[in-house]
């Protein structure tokens, strides 16, 4: 049965190779970015009756926002959905503010949305690769080929100052995440590696480095707990970490800061789980917790909870990552886009329902049936 | 070694580790009939090019100078090897053997930095004045004729800036406001190589103390002595790698005379080399050389005994530009006098620091020091938004004191570091040179510089008083935009 | 010292039967017409880029032969292992990128397309440097660079991110490509 459907298709006004989307964080607007340069704002006008599936979605282009100079690779919108901030291959990093005036707009039915170029952030030597912000939406994290990783901090009047520039990574950076509660920052890198970091006296350093992938990380995603992390690889494989709390059993670590206390350690992996490089992974937040993977063979893969078996595990101390829940792979929707898929994202308020984009220029909604 | 460059030239790309001869792409103009021949490697190693007539010639090898690297925006690092065999102990130990043997008519001579003299007072354990007449038994011992103490050259530097800076809030002097210090070559460079255009024209055009005391040396000193500035060999001894960069930018040498301003940099962690390859010298057991002060003086001497008893000295261990800028500028441009100590607000870090000047509610003077790259990040932002928007808005600060290294120059790069390398010993190894710092010093306070009548003399003979026209062509400097490389070879991607 | 990084390359004769193809035999959105000729018509399509340093193609330079294109009919991946005329990073990594952009602006995008070093030791035949006696400590070293290059260029040239970024607009990397490309 084919367990993910296409629910609809966005194909007019998109660059030819759709790098990045960001769902808003109430799920009614979707942001892209591509080799156009420009970040693309899409609105949903036909309320989808979920009760039949006949009724398609309609999406269409509520802004456009253009002012960088090369590829636009990544975007965040911030908590409150009202900011969005976009990292490009121009080495900056630019912030938008959603107008306030939206809300007239909404009611008015106007479809266009209008955001104000508010910021540029500049440092960076090379590319900007990733940037996300932290969940109280007052730090900002950017990444680059240049090894280093920024974190921005935004006072009242939307001011950024520069809090710390950190090294770590051996090469280039390809995405930083932060904690969904804590504030701890994620990162993966051509490395291999996945470093967390956190601040110590005012400088962000690295406390874990996660190694288990064999070649360059490329996308990862927090459980909506914040205690297991997902991460997929050129290597083809997707790996599950788990935080181990209070484990003093490294002595490599012990030595270093206090919060060598959290350890993360490989739980699951999933080999060849894509036939060519995985360039995107994604943990809903919903009640399901499904994770899926997309990547340069076309395909998208469901990964859903084992049913759980666990009768002798029960009273066994948690601190074990082999006792949190297996994952299984579900279901391999092969096709998905006629090229590269390279993002995919889990609707923030709908359960079972993502959206992805490709090389192939369109951003497709799925539904999990 | 790259590690001992200050954090911001390692950003840029300096810690990628290369040799000129792997990576580096100086480009190189081609010879075009060298196309056609065969070229060859010998057993030993050496490249032999055979040309069309059959003849055998060695290649040269392809020789990069810091000179280049500078004019490069790639990368830094290759300046390593090039620093190595240009400005080392081992140089400096060549040129002392080659003048003892052929050269009796050359003057060597060493200028020690007060924050080298520190971290190296607190090495061994010794008082600062102690520790200086030491390494002047030293230095004298190995050939060296003079040993000045940079002190006397910041005099200069603190005159020239501060009244750069006023010329520049009078609208005097064609440069914009803030000013920002320029004595961090660490900075200069970051600032030529990725900020070019829009930042140089903030800082200040004075010359470091490491480079007013490079032309004081060649071009006062060889007057008064008779002799050619080339026949001087000039060494300083400074907290910082990256001075080496700045003792070989073009700018601070002489076509004429075909020398350089200062010929060699060591770092301070580099003076205990030079005393290990001397015979593995115990400083400690050497005898406290009596100072001379019939030039560049810096030292009090005990008026009964004539000993030496303290250095003249300014607050602040990383130069004392902000305090001294502060209070002279208050003084000379709104007649206020800063009573006490400064009142800094410590900004998010704490080597962000400001402070300011109100006179009738209305803030006048706006100072503030930036340490380190995410800092001096902060600040070039700053000035960036404020250039970019069209109306003419007064600027946040009007001087901020920039510093490549954390902490600044006594944290800087080339100091002697902490055996464990742990982040809390290398902080108080920080506080305790910088206590060494101060001890047997004399504060100067801002109206008693220039501190010696000599200093005065040479601002009065030399060059008809501070900025003068005479000054700003000896003792202020300028600094150049470095393009992107548009060779595709030597771009990484 | 010229800075040519291979001043005198070996030139090997080009293949006649190159243009035996016409064009209706190209790749056509036809499925069924994919078939032995294929890897003669990608060889046809990089062929004659020319090499950053001289005016000479990757066929007359042996960069490039027919023998190492392996196509994967079922799922439209083509694989494309070159060999660098010297073990010299970014000469590599240039003809990589070359090789990829002139395959992408040629093919239908449902192609898969991998740009790799040849596997296996790399011939000093082709360096110009194997008539010589040359310090076998040397050799080691060549031959470690060249293992050591050649998987930073197979991973560069693997990750798309960097390529893009490489070869975005306004990139002078991309202006040299453009003419290592055209014909």
């Amino acid at each position: 049965m084919d367990r993910i459907k296409e629910i609809s298709i966005i194909r007019d006004g998109l660059p030819s190779k759709v790098w990045y989307l960001a769902w808003n964080p109430q799920g009614t607007l979707l942001a892209s970015c591509g080799d156009d340069k420009s970040i693309q704002i899409w609105k949903q006008v036909d309320v989808v009756n979920d009760v039949d599936d006949q009724q398609q979605q309609q999406w269409v282009m509520a802004a456009k926002l253009d002012v960088h100079e090369k590829t636009v690779r990544r975007i965040a919108w911030s908590p409150d959905g009202k900011l969005i901030a976009a990292a490009s291959f121009d080495a900056s990093t630019s912030i938008w503010e959603l107008s306030d005036d939206m809300n007239d707009n909404e009611n008015n039915n106007n479809d266009s949305l209008e955001f104000n170029h508010i910021s540029t952030l500049e440092g960076h030597q090379y590319e900007v690769k990733s940037v996300a912000w932290d969940h109280t939406g007052t730090l900002l994290a950017t990444c680059s080929r240049d090894k280093s990783i920024w974190i921005w901090q935004m006072d009242e009047e939307k001011e950024f100052e520069c809090l710390s520039i950190s090294h770590g990574h051996g090469q280039d950076i390809k995405c930083v995440l932060w904690h969904p509660t804590e504030e701890i920052l994620a990162s993966a890198s051509y490395d291999d590696t996945i470093k967390m970091w956190q601040d110590t006296d005012g400088d962000w350093e690295s406390i874990n480095t996660l190694v288990g992938h064999e070649s360059t990380v490329w996308d990862i995603s927090f459980n909506r707990a914040g205690d297991r992390l997902v991460s997929c690889s050129d290597d083809k494989s997707v790996i599950l970490w788990a935080l181990v709390k209070g484990d003093h059993s490294d002595p490599s670590q012990s030595s270093s800061s206090s919060s060598s206390s959290y350890q993360w350690k490989q739980s699951q992996i999933f080999e060849s789980s894509h036939s060519r490089t995985i360039y995107s992974v994604d943990w809903s937040k919903d009640q399901y917790e499904r994770i899926v993977s997309t990547g340069s063979d076309d395909s998208i893969v469901l990964y859903e909870k084992e049913v759980e078996s666990n009768n002798n595990n029960n009273n066994n101390n948690n601190n074990n990552p082999d006792t949190t829940t297996k994952y299984k792979k579900s279901y391999q929707k092969l096709n998905a886009h006629n090229s590269d898929v390279n993002c995919i994202r889990w609707c923030p308020t709908r359960a079972g329902i993502m959206a992805s984009c490709g090389d192939d220029s369109t951003i497709r909604i799925w539904k999990i049936i | 070694m790259a590690e001992k460059f200050s954090s911001v030239l390692k950003l840029t790309e300096l810690d990628d580790f290369i040799t000129p001869s792997q990576e580096c792409i100086k480009p190189v103009i081609i010879d075009k009939k060298n196309t056609s021949t065969q070229f060859t490697i010998e057993s030993d190693g050496s490249y032999v090019e055979t040309t069309s007539d059959g003849e055998k010639v060695q290649m040269e090898k392809a020789t990069i100078t810091l000179n280049d690297c500078l004019a490069c925006s790639g990368c830094i690092t290759s300046a390593e090897s090039v620093l190595i065999s240009a400005q080392s102990t081992v140089e400096f130990s060549n040129v002392l053997k080659s003048i003892a043997e052929s050269k009796p008519d050359s003057i060597v001579v060493v200028s020690i930095s007060p924050q080298s003299r520190a971290s190296l007072a607190n090495h061994f354990g010794i008082d600062s004045m102690q520790l200086h007449r030491k390494l002047v038994t030293f230095l004298k011992s190995i050939g060296v004729n003079h040993v000045f103490d940079t002190s006397f050259s910041r005099e200069f530097a603190l005159i020239e800036s501060a009244e750069e800076f006023i010329a520049r809030y009078k609208q005097t002097y064609d440069k914009p406001l803030p000013m920002l210090a320029s004595a961090c070559p660490g900075w200069i460079c970051y600032a030529e190589k990725t900020h070019g255009d829009y930042v140089l024209p903030y800082i200040s055009t004075t010359k470091s103390p490491q480079q007013i005391m490079g032309t004081l040396v060649k071009y006062y000193l060889s007057k008064k002595i008779n002799t050619l500035p080339s026949n001087i060999y000039h060494v300083t001894i400074m907290p910082c790698y990256d001075k080496k960069l700045e003792a070989s930018r073009s700018d601070f040498y002489n076509d004429v005379f075909k020398t350089k301003d200062v010929d060699c940099v060591l770092s301070t962690s580099e003076v205990l080399e030079l005393l290990k390859e001397h015979g593995d010298v115990d400083l400690l057991k050497l005898e406290e050389a009596t100072l001379d002060n019939s030039i560049f003086n810096n030292v009090i001497f005990n008026q009964q005994t004539g000993q030496p008893e303290k250095f003249l000295g300014v607050t602040g261990s990383t130069g004392g530009y902000f305090e001294y800028l502060f209070r002279r500028a208050a003084k000379e441009l709104f007649g206020k006098e800063i009573e006490g100590e400064i009142e800094y607000k410590v900004g998010r870090n704490t080597d962000f620091k400001e402070a300011s000047l109100e006179v009738d509610g209305k803030k006048v003077l706006s100072f503030a020091k930036a340490y380190g790259f995410r800092n001096i990040q902060n600040i070039v932002r700053k000035i960036k938004t404020t250039t970019a928007s069209s109306s003419k808005k007064e600027p946040q600060y009007h001087f901020v004191e920039v510093m490549a290294c954390p902490s600044g120059c006594i944290n800087g790069g080339g100091q002697i570091k902490a055996a464990s390398g742990s982040l809390r010993e290398q902080k108080l190894l920080i506080e305790q040179s910088e206590q060494k710092y101060y001890q047997d010093l004399s504060i100067q306070s801002y109206e008693q510089l220039p501190s010696t009548l000599e200093i005065k003399d040479i601002y009065d003979q030399w060059m008809n008083g501070p900025f003068s026209l005479d000054a700003k062509t000896k003792l202020h400097t300028q600094y150049h935009m470095i393009e992107k490389s548009k060779n595709a070879l030597s771009i990484k991607w | 010292m010229s800075d040519l990084s291979n001043p005198n390359p070996v030139i090997y004769s080009v293949e006649d039967d190159g243009n035996l193809f016409n064009q209706q035999e190209r790749f056509t959105e036809d499925e069924d017409t994919v078939d032995d000729f294929d890897v003669y018509e990608i060889f046809d399509l990089v062929r004659d880029i020319t090499d950053p340093e001289h005016p000479l193609s990757l066929e007359q330079l042996n960069v490039v032969r027919h023998e190492n294109i392996k196509i994967e009919k079922d799922n439209n991946f083509i694989r494309l292992y070159f060999t660098p005329t010297v073990p010299h990073c970014s000469m590599a990594n240039i003809i990589g990128l070359s090789i990829k952009e002139k395959l992408a602006r040629s093919l239908p995008q449902r192609f898969k397309v991998d740009v790799k070093v040849t596997p296996g030791s790399h011939s000093s035949e082709s360096s110009g440097m194997s008539n010589n006696k040359v310090d076998t400590f040397f050799i080691l070293i060549i031959i470690h660079s060249f293992i050591h290059c050649k998987f930073i260029v197979n991973k560069q040239l693997g990750d798309k991110e960097r390529v893009s970024a490489a070869l975005d607009s306004n990139s002078p990397i991309l202006s040299v490509v453009n003419e290592c490309i055209k014909i």
